[in-house]
């Protein structure tokens, strides 16, 4: 399976009468969008507005983010059994605008948002303030399930994600990328190199906190070998609604996996790049138990891997998804590091930043403690609704809130350069 | 600059140039200026600081009544007003380690003054005393001495002067177990696989997070006759009489309150729910049962095989809690316990 | 919470089905229980078999509040 991302790089994000890049800024006719976005009856309302790095603005009830993407083909569409209908994708071009983000916001009960400063103390730790930001604000028309709701804003921000990819066609790229290999069983390629492997645990475990694997929930899968290819072209969606906003991998950094593009560079040069495990973390123990057996099974006897890099989606329990694919991986002779989250108090107090801590996990990269609090500045406005309940009585004022609030600030998947020290 | 800092400086008997262990059970005693060590201490703090007041106690007098001595102790340092005080360095010595430890963390907590001391790692004083004091780590005897006064000096006025305090690594303390949040220079994806790849070649590399050690709890008397005990229910799954009027947080909950069980034959689903937001709580809220087995334990009393299961259950929610909190919460409700009379715990987690 | 109420000199058998953390913050008494989302209940059977499931993981609570342990011990 080949794959070629065309990157476009953007520098600006305007309004205007035609949706069109010109010059490397991207235009969009806002009422068009609006048009195509209000078919969805869900919707009573949308209000569509653009933000840039360094504004005083921000961004509540963030829910999902993505990019801009469009497959250059006939057939094939990204984001299959959403946008694209449901086939294999990951071969042929896709472009992709670098440096747009576009932001899905609401607010529902049992919905979950964060928020995303774009200027002032609170910018340095999201690596989306840094992006010109298209933010998505429907409103529910009356009557609509939260369930129904959640649907609905996906399709919005994916319908806008293909919309504005589309402005690519026909354009020059600034950076193309291939991906030309094929995963699992295979000749190893030339000199003896390590051949590694990505055990990728996600949590899916009821609508409003789930993963989409072309389009279908990936609430009851057995881990599952998929390519880089897939994860490029949208066959893996967040539809995580209803959790916490650090503790859940947001489409847009899933989309740019930094795990997968780095081993996918490093291919061929220190390492045998051999597989990704896709593998959902079951919602009780004994269940967690024989996924890690599963997962370690498939990277012994079918991937044959060396070693195997390890993350995880959530919170407490699923540490013990971590720790128990890295033990049964290491007793398989399989060498691990992993990626976690530390769950201290505020100040960093507390002896167990892990909720459990196996002997064979002594490779861990540390993603930052989630709970501690950070200075956000004064805004001039908000974006995405009037308030959040974590904001107190006035969205716009300058605060004190946990890092767990800020938007893809903490990265189980390692998007971020916030660590926990020792001190 | 301001007026010099007035610094007290600790030290034990021998150091103190008063004798070697027959004098070891010295009471505390005051000298003005520095003496011994204080006089390298002097040099290093140069023109920031002057040593007014050297407080000398025997070791053996302070271990044998650590309250009795720390009181004196905190007498004589209040006496001279002092800005901060440095205590040792006390090396591998463990009496004058843990003297020191305790002399820091008194006179920080109740002078509110800026204190720092100085051991060698094998010395009990560290394990007691590393989270609330900073220790600077030594050599193992006085050899160390040149080493270790400049970086206590250093460090000791950093904490006055209020300035950020780097890590253990770069200061020379022994870490105090708090995790701080720190940007460093590459992502978490690059720097797990740069990990990996470390590991898979032999090369050495730093985990950054390591294993803790648990700390042992001596477990209670089992409850002697079952026939005759009683019985409570705790539980941190977060069930609640449903519309949750007291405001039970869902995550990172700080309250816990005591509700009155149900019937043996009563429909619990309809009057309580469950409020935690860590897991699918429609199971738990079908049939509270499944969380607190009130139907079977109600049956046992009734047979007799329980003299009483208590009328109240304690509930909170342990979603994201804050291990602090639930170590507070913990001792509370022990204490209402043991006021009920309560004999024994069945304590359901989710 | 369990090793707080263990202090004031009160036995806690704890049910939970995550026994290393247990055993790792050093719990006296753990008990083995249903599931996280169910710990004295079982789902996948009938209401009166798992009337009988959750008898008899009372009696095994029951049981470990009788039994001295010296040291952090699982019931299953």
């Amino acid at each position: 399976m080949k794959l070629t991302l065309a990157y476009y790089h953007i520098r600006n994000v305007k309004f205007d009468k035609r949706t069109e890049i010109k010059d490397e800024v991207l235009f969009i006719n806002h009422d068009e969008l609006k048009l195509l976005l209000l078919n969805d009856k869900n919707f009573s309302n949308i209000e569509i507005e653009i933000t840039h790095p360094g504004e005083m603005a921000r961004i509540i009830n963030v829910l999902d983010i993505v990019d801009p993407r469009k497959k250059v083909s006939e057939d094939s569409e990204v984001f299959p059994g959403w946008i694209g209908k449901l086939g294999l994708v990951g071969s042929g071009k896709t472009n992709v605008l670098r440096n747009v983000s576009i932001i899905e916001t609401g607010s529902m009960d049992g919905f979950f948002g964060g928020i995303i400063d774009m200027g002032g103390m609170g910018s340095q730790y999201f690596p989306y303030s840094r992006t010109h930001n298209i933010i998505l604000a429907p409103t529910p028309a009356k009557g609509v399930h939260p369930t129904h709701y959640a649907k609905s804003l996906k399709m919005a921000s994916l319908k806008t994600s293909v919309y504005l990819g589309e402005t690519t066609l026909n354009l020059h790229p600034d950076e193309m990328m291939t991906f030309d290999f094929a995963l699992g069983r295979r000749k190893s390629i030339g000199k003896r190199l390590p051949r590694v492997g990505y055990i990728w645990q996600v949590l899916s475990h009821y609508k409003l906190r789930e993963i989409f694997y072309y389009g279908a929930t990936s609430n009851h899968f057995f881990p599952l070998l998929i390519s880089p290819n897939e994860i490029f072209d949208g066959a893996v969606v967040s539809g995580h609604y209803d959790h916490s906003p650090a503790l859940k991998n947001y489409t847009k950094s899933i989309l740019n996996h930094p795990i997968v593009m780095d081993l996918c560079w490093r291919h061929g040069k220190d390492l045998d790049f051999a597989g990704i495990v896709f593998s959902n973390e079951p919602p009780d123990v004994e269940g967690k138990k024989w996924n890690a057996v599963m997962n370690a099974q498939i990277a012994k006897s079918i991937l044959d891997l060396d070693g195997v890099i390890i993350t995880k989606e959530g919170g407490g329990h699923t540490d013990v998804d971590l720790m128990e694919t890295c033990k049964q991986c290491e007793n398989l002779g399989i060498k691990t590091a992993m990626i976690d989250i530390e769950m201290l108090a505020p100040e960093g107090e507390g002896d167990y930043p892990f909720v459990v801590f196996e002997a064979e996990a002594n490779a861990v990269v540390s993603a930052g403690n989630v709970e501690e609090r950070v200075l956000i500045s004064k805004m001039d406005r908000v974006i995405g609704g009037k308030n959040m309940k974590e904001l107190g009585e006035d969205a716009k004022a300058e605060n004190s809130v946990s890092l767990w609030l800020l938007a893809g600030a903490i990265s189980e998947i390692g998007m971020s350069k916030i660590t926990g020290k020792m001190f | 600059m301001d007026n010099k800092l007035r610094v007290v400086h600790y030290i034990n008997q021998f150091f103190g140039q008063m004798g070697g262990e027959e004098k070891a059970g010295i009471p505390p005693q005051m000298k003005e200026g520095p003496v011994g060590p204080g006089m390298l201490v002097q040099k290093k703090l140069g023109d920031r600081g002057q040593i007014v007041a050297t407080v000398i106690c025997g070791d053996d007098y302070f271990s044998n009544d650590m309250g009795k001595a720390i009181e004196k102790i905190l007498i004589l340092i209040r006496s001279s007003n002092p800005d901060l005080l440095v205590a040792g360095p006390a090396f591998n010595a463990g009496r004058y380690g843990i003297a020191c430890g305790e002399v820091c963390w008194r006179a920080n907590k109740e002078l509110g003054i800026p204190c720092v001391t100085g051991m060698y790692k094998e010395n009990p004083g560290v394990e007691m005393y590393r989270k609330p004091v900073y220790i600077i780590e030594t050599a193992g005897s006085a050899i160390g001495m040149k080493d270790a006064v400049p970086k206590m000096v250093d460090l000791v006025i950093k904490l006055f002067k209020g300035e950020t305090i780097s890590s253990p690594l770069e200061e020379g303390y022994f870490p105090r177990g708090i995790r701080k949040n720190i940007f460093s220079e590459k992502w978490a994806s690059e720097r797990v696989i740069d990990m990996l790849m470390a590991k898979l070649s032999g090369d050495t590399y730093m985990t950054e997070v390591s294993n803790p050690t648990g700390t042992s709890i001596k477990p209670s008397s089992p409850v002697g006759d079952i026939g005759n005990a009683k019985i409570a229910l705790v539980t941190e799954g977060g069930l609640v009489p449903k519309g949750n009027s007291d405001r039970i947080e869902g995550s990172r909950c700080t309250k816990f309150a005591r509700y009155k069980i149900w019937a043996k034959n009563d429909s619990p689903g309809q009057q309580f729910e469950s409020i935690h937001r860590g897991f699918d709580t429609s199971l738990i809220n079908e049939d509270p049962n499944r969380l607190l087995p009130i139907d079977v334990l109600k049956d046992k009393e009734e047979k007799g095989q329980l003299r009483e299961i208590s009328p109240f259950f304690y509930s909170t929610c342990g979603c994201g809690t804050y291990i602090s909190e639930a170590k507070r919460m913990g001792r509370e409700i022990a204490k209402n316990l043991k006021n009920e009379g309560i004999q024994g715990v069945i304590l359901p987690a989710t | 919470m369990a090793n707080e109420i263990e202090k004031e000199g009160i036995p806690v058998a704890l049910i939970t089905t995550m026994v290393t953390t247990a055993k790792m913050m050093n719990v006296s008494r753990i008990v083995v229980g249903g599931g996280i989302t169910h710990p004295f209940g079982n789902p996948e059977m009938s209401p009166r078999e798992e009337k009988e499931f959750r008898k008899r993981l009372v009696e095994k609570a029951l049981g470990a509040l009788k039994s001295e342990v010296k040291k952090s011990t699982i019931f299953s």
